[in-house]
């Protein structure tokens, strides 16, 4: 269903859906390793905050693999849009207008998709501990 | 048309005119007291719209008395204790009563006729849902009249609202009677996912679907995974108000801020769950008085499915006060900026559309400016608190009032009034006044303009939200008077719309047909309106078959398309494939009956019966339901037609059934199911939160765990249940009724074993549950579970009874294949459940 020659519902969504894991696996590392380390620390000791380095190293593997499955989906969109040689709005009422359509529709959301995931990974850069 | 299908019997007019008659007897409105039997799309979405409307009429009074309560410093015009449940009432009535079921109202009345449909596949399911929508809704709204109101703010956040001294039964009726429609939100989500994938008109490829149906589609797949997380939220709560669990209570290990997750996971999707289908509503008025098809319909896909996934990365941003990590601020700070994106996107698409075009200016698209005006000013007041550093300055004040309301106003209520005023004609026959349009429109802009860009500075200089009153002299004064004076003027401008809809018509004429020069299907039906919905079901093969499509309403009227006829006397539409709608199936869909209206009522009434404890009524209530449903399943679904095909016209012959992934009753099920998972999903967040929490001791040190053996044993009978229903399928498809039978009877008896083994760990090692909010987090997980295979034993032991009753056979076997998906997803939790439980303290640190 998502490696297909044939674009559908499931290939259109795969790239924001990867965004959606990139964001749960970074969100997830940071603040479950973050709430890990501070829960006895609720009141604030004057200690030096949790440094968050393992987090920020599993949201980095992340990214790699959710940029590079989304290139992959890019490359699969550009083929789908391509291969009919239609020109927009892919309005015609055969395979190759739903077909130019779907790849259409699915390399604009890998573009916004990565744009996502980059915007996601950014704070990573930034912040290095659980303050 | 071709010309084969021109020499066809629809050249007949006498033959044209029986199809007629026997149509309109089929799909004929009942009169009298059965008229509220009725389950067709036209009259519940009537009903569900109607309904809707006047829910915000009464949420918008409330809206007022706060309003005129602000209006000057020290007021006593409401006592602080009424300010409370009025502003909490207000919120919740207008997000769950009134801009939630518009969408699905809208919905189930135009788009089946948007997609030459006669109806949606499951009427009874919209019945169902309306009618438990209007029990919930008045229950939740009238006890402000008997002082019994919510009164801890829309997000009833702990521990306020769960302290029972401080807020009393007002809580239970909120999160009672708001999981009842929610309830009702997720069955109107499935009916429509499976109405646009499956009903469209053949022809309709997905990429020649009308831009409303694809919002439709996004924002209900939206659903399935927003409002789940908000039932398990309400469970746990329930749990912990009724019984003492203790969900979010500090003192025994818990933490309010669970339900703040949960209720945002829910909350921040749904605001764009309320959006879209409004933008959705100008993505069809948009092009019409263009008078040309929309520009970039890929790039409203992307910014419709685009929002649709960014919406659930943004819910800490109403979070962000609490005193989380920074990172943890920063990602959906992130994710908050990055959705601005798709929904500027959209704007753009409109903008180019009208600027391509030749607009023709008229009341709805008055309505559609001003919404982009307001949408967008609210939209970068959004962009402002979506930075955490900002947020830390207007949270809580009347700036997030003043944001809110331009978002919502201008992305949801404007554009719906677009909406009506467009497609009244479609549904009441006749136009609303131009003049009256303009009226409401300038009182509605200015006023609502009035009230709350002065509060984005009442906000700024301090003003917090939910005070009923302040004090004099701190520069709130004037503003406050302003905001107030403005909101009247806004709601004399909700007067002239609703006089506009009301008042009588007497002998004004009726609208031309296609009053607006549109180009989709649903402007195909002349004035007045039949009851049939279509006249046939049209093929298409462009976006706009009125504008493009030669021919078209003539064939239309002739009945040259599919199903012009109902020769046997039953309501009938057709079924067509997801991507590309070729024809598939004839489904007949049950016409009218008041079993829908009596199951709603009688699960509504164990839901208001547990809000005031009354426990005996509440189990004879959910049996009565059980039954009710029970009944409304066996003679209303899976019927056995009395022959196995029929022409449907132009010389195609479909199947009148067909089941396993080709039904629309088997997608039914598989949505439902998506939707429990993700309410399942929340309970199993739910413990891993808790588990990062504690530093150590999740599960704590002296706390015994459910053990083994008695999780493994659960799981064990219910794989073996679950291989049973497998075996069964099977002996059916070989026509071997007796083993059928066999083994769906031991699959029973196994899967019971299963669940009640699964509540005898904990209870046999003796967790408590008020003890601590670890044994309360393993036994709701238990008993969610055990819940589930119970449902899974009640299905199987219907299907034994459909065999028995010859109603389950080889050749009609939808219910086991339904019912064999079930328990997929029964297996599913079960192991979840079992590696949670039961596995994860082993290794737990």
């Amino acid at each position: 269903m998502i490696a297909s020659t044939r674009a559908n519902l499931v290939t259109l969504v795969t790239a924001p859906t990867v965004w959606a894991l990139h964001f749960l696996v970074s969100y997830t590392a940071a603040a479950g390793y973050c709430a890990k380390t501070m829960a006895d620390a609720r009141v604030m000791t004057g200690a030096a905050w949790p440094d968050i380095t393992i987090a920020r190293l599993v949201i980095l593997a992340a990214t790699v693999v959710a940029v590079a499955i989304i290139a992959l989906c890019t490359r699969q969109a550009w083929g789908h849009w391509r291969s009919g040689d239609v020109d927009p709005p892919f309005d015609e009422p055969s395979f190759e207008g739903r077909q130019g359509f779907l790849g259409f529709a699915t390399l604009l959301l890998c573009g916004l998709s990565v744009v996502g995931v980059i915007f996601v990974a950014l704070p990573a850069v930034f912040i290095g501990d659980c303050r | 048309m071709t010309d084969a299908a021109l020499a066809s019997p629809q050249d007949d007019p006498e033959v044209r005119k029986g199809q007629e008659e026997r149509l309109e007897k089929v799909w004929e409105t009942p009169k009298g007291v059965r008229y509220w039997s009725a389950v067709n799309n036209s009259e519940v979405g009537i009903w569900y719209t109607a309904t809707a409307l006047f829910f915000f009429l009464f949420a918008g009074v409330l809206g007022l008395l706060i309003r005129t309560q602000l209006a000057v410093p020290d007021n006593d015009f409401l006592s602080a204790t009424f300010y409370n449940q009025v502003f909490t009432l207000h919120g919740t009535a207008m997000m769950f009563l009134f801009a939630i079921p518009i969408f699905e109202a809208v919905a189930i009345l135009i788009l089946p006729e948007m997609l030459g449909a006669r109806d949606l596949p499951f009427p009874r399911l919209s019945a169902f849902g309306y009618w438990s929508f209007l029990l919930g809704g008045v229950f939740v709204c009238g006890s402000i009249f008997f002082n019994a109101a919510p009164d801890g703010g829309w997000f009833m956040y702990p521990p306020l609202t769960t302290d029972e001294k401080q807020t009393g039964i007002g809580a239970d009726v909120w999160l009672l009677g708001l999981s009842f429609i929610e309830v009702a939100s997720i069955a109107a989500a499935v009916e429509l996912i499976v109405g646009t994938l499956k009903c469209r008109p053949p022809g309709m490829r997905i990429n020649l679907m009308p831009l409303y149906a694809w919002y439709v589609l996004v924002v209900a797949g939206m659903i399935l995974f927003a409002f789940p997380p908000l039932i398990a939220g309400d469970i746990l709560f329930e749990l912990e108000r009724m019984f003492g669990w203790p969900f979010f209570d500090p003192a025994k290990g818990g933490d309010p801020l669970l339900w703040q997750h949960l209720f945002w996971i829910f909350g921040h999707p749904e605001v764009y769950i309320i959006f879209l289908p409004a933008i959705a509503l100008l993505a069809m008025i948009v092009p019409t008085f263009a008078q040309r098809p929309i520009l970039g319909y890929s790039w409203i896909v992307l910014a419709a499915v685009g929002t649709g996934f960014l919406s659930f990365g943004l819910w800490v941003h109403h979070m962000f006060t609490t005193g989380l990590p920074a990172i943890s601020l920063a990602f959906f700070s992130a994710a908050s900026e990055a959705v601005a994106i798709p929904t500027g996107v959209q704007i753009f698409v409109f903008l180019a559309t009208l600027l391509a075009g030749r607009v023709i200016y008229s009341v709805p698209m008055l309505y559609a400016v001003g919404a982009l005006a307001i949408f967008v000013f609210g939209g970068l007041t959004g962009v402002m608190v979506a930075l955490a550093p900002f947020d830390w300055q207007a949270h809580d004040s009347h700036f997030v009032v003043a944001h809110l309301h331009y978002t919502l106003i201008g992305g949801m209520f404007f554009p719906l009034l677009a909406g009506i005023y467009y497609y009244f004609p479609f549904v009441m026959d006749r136009r609303l006044s131009d003049r009256l349009g303009k009226i409401s429109f300038w009182l509605l802009f200015v006023g609502f303009n009035v009230t709350f860009l002065p509060m984005h500075i009442t906000g700024l200089r301090g003003m917090p939200r939910r005070v009923f009153t302040y004090a004099e002299g701190l520069g709130f004064d004037t503003l406050n008077m302003v905001s107030t004076v403005g909101a009247f003027v806004f709601a004399a401008g909700v007067l002239v719309v609703a006089w506009d809809i009301l008042r009588p018509r007497g002998k004004e004429p009726l609208a031309p047909r296609n009053v607006w020069n549109a180009g989709t299907l649903e402007w195909l039906s002349p004035n007045p309106g039949k009851e049939w919905g279509v006249r046939t079901v049209p093929i298409v093969s462009t976006r706009y078959p009125l504008w493009d499509q030669p021919n078209f309403v003539r064939d239309y009227d002739e009945g040259r398309f599919y199903l012009p006829d109902a020769e046997e006397g039953k309501r009938e539409t057709l079924i067509t494939s997801v991507l590309d709608a070729r024809p598939i199936q004839c489904l007949r869909v049950p016409g009218n009956t008041f079993i829908t209206m009596g199951a709603a009522f009688l699960t509504g009434g164990a839901f208001i019966a547990a809000t005031f404890y009354a426990w005996t009524l509440t189990i004879g209530f959910s049996i009565a339901a059980l039954i009710a449903i029970l009944i409304w399943l066996w003679t209303g679904t899976a019927i056995i037609p009395e022959k196995k095909d029929k022409d449907v016209g132009l010389g195609l012959r479909l199947p009148l059934y067909v089941s396993g992934p080709d039904s629309v009753g088997w997608w039914a099920m598989f949505i439902t199911m998506i939707g429990d998972m993700s309410a399942f999903a929340s309970l199993i967040f739910g413990y891993f939160f808790y588990w990062t929490i504690h530093a150590t001791g999740f599960p704590p040190a002296d706390a015994a765990g459910p053990g083994l053996l008695w999780p493994f044993t659960a799981l064990v009978l219910t794989i073996a249940s679950w291989g049973a229903m497998l075996l069964a399928r099977r002996a059916n498809a070989a026509d071997r009724p007796p083993s059928l039978r066999l083994w769906l009877a031991l699959s029973v008896v196994l899967a019971v074993g299963g669940g009640a083994a699964l509540l005898w760990g904990p209870h046999t090692t003796g967790l408590d549950p008020t003890s601590h909010v670890y044994p309360a987090t393993v036994w709701v997980i238990a008993i969610w579970t055990a819940v589930h295979v119970g449902v899974g034993v009640i299905m199987t032991l219907y299907c034994l009874a459909r065999s028995v009753g010859s109603k389950l056979t080889k050749e009609h076997d939808i219910d086991i294949h339904n019912v064999v998906l079930f328990w997929h997803f029964a297996l599913i939790t079960m192991a979840v459940s079992v590696a949670t439980i039961a596995l994860f303290p082993l290794v737990a640190r």
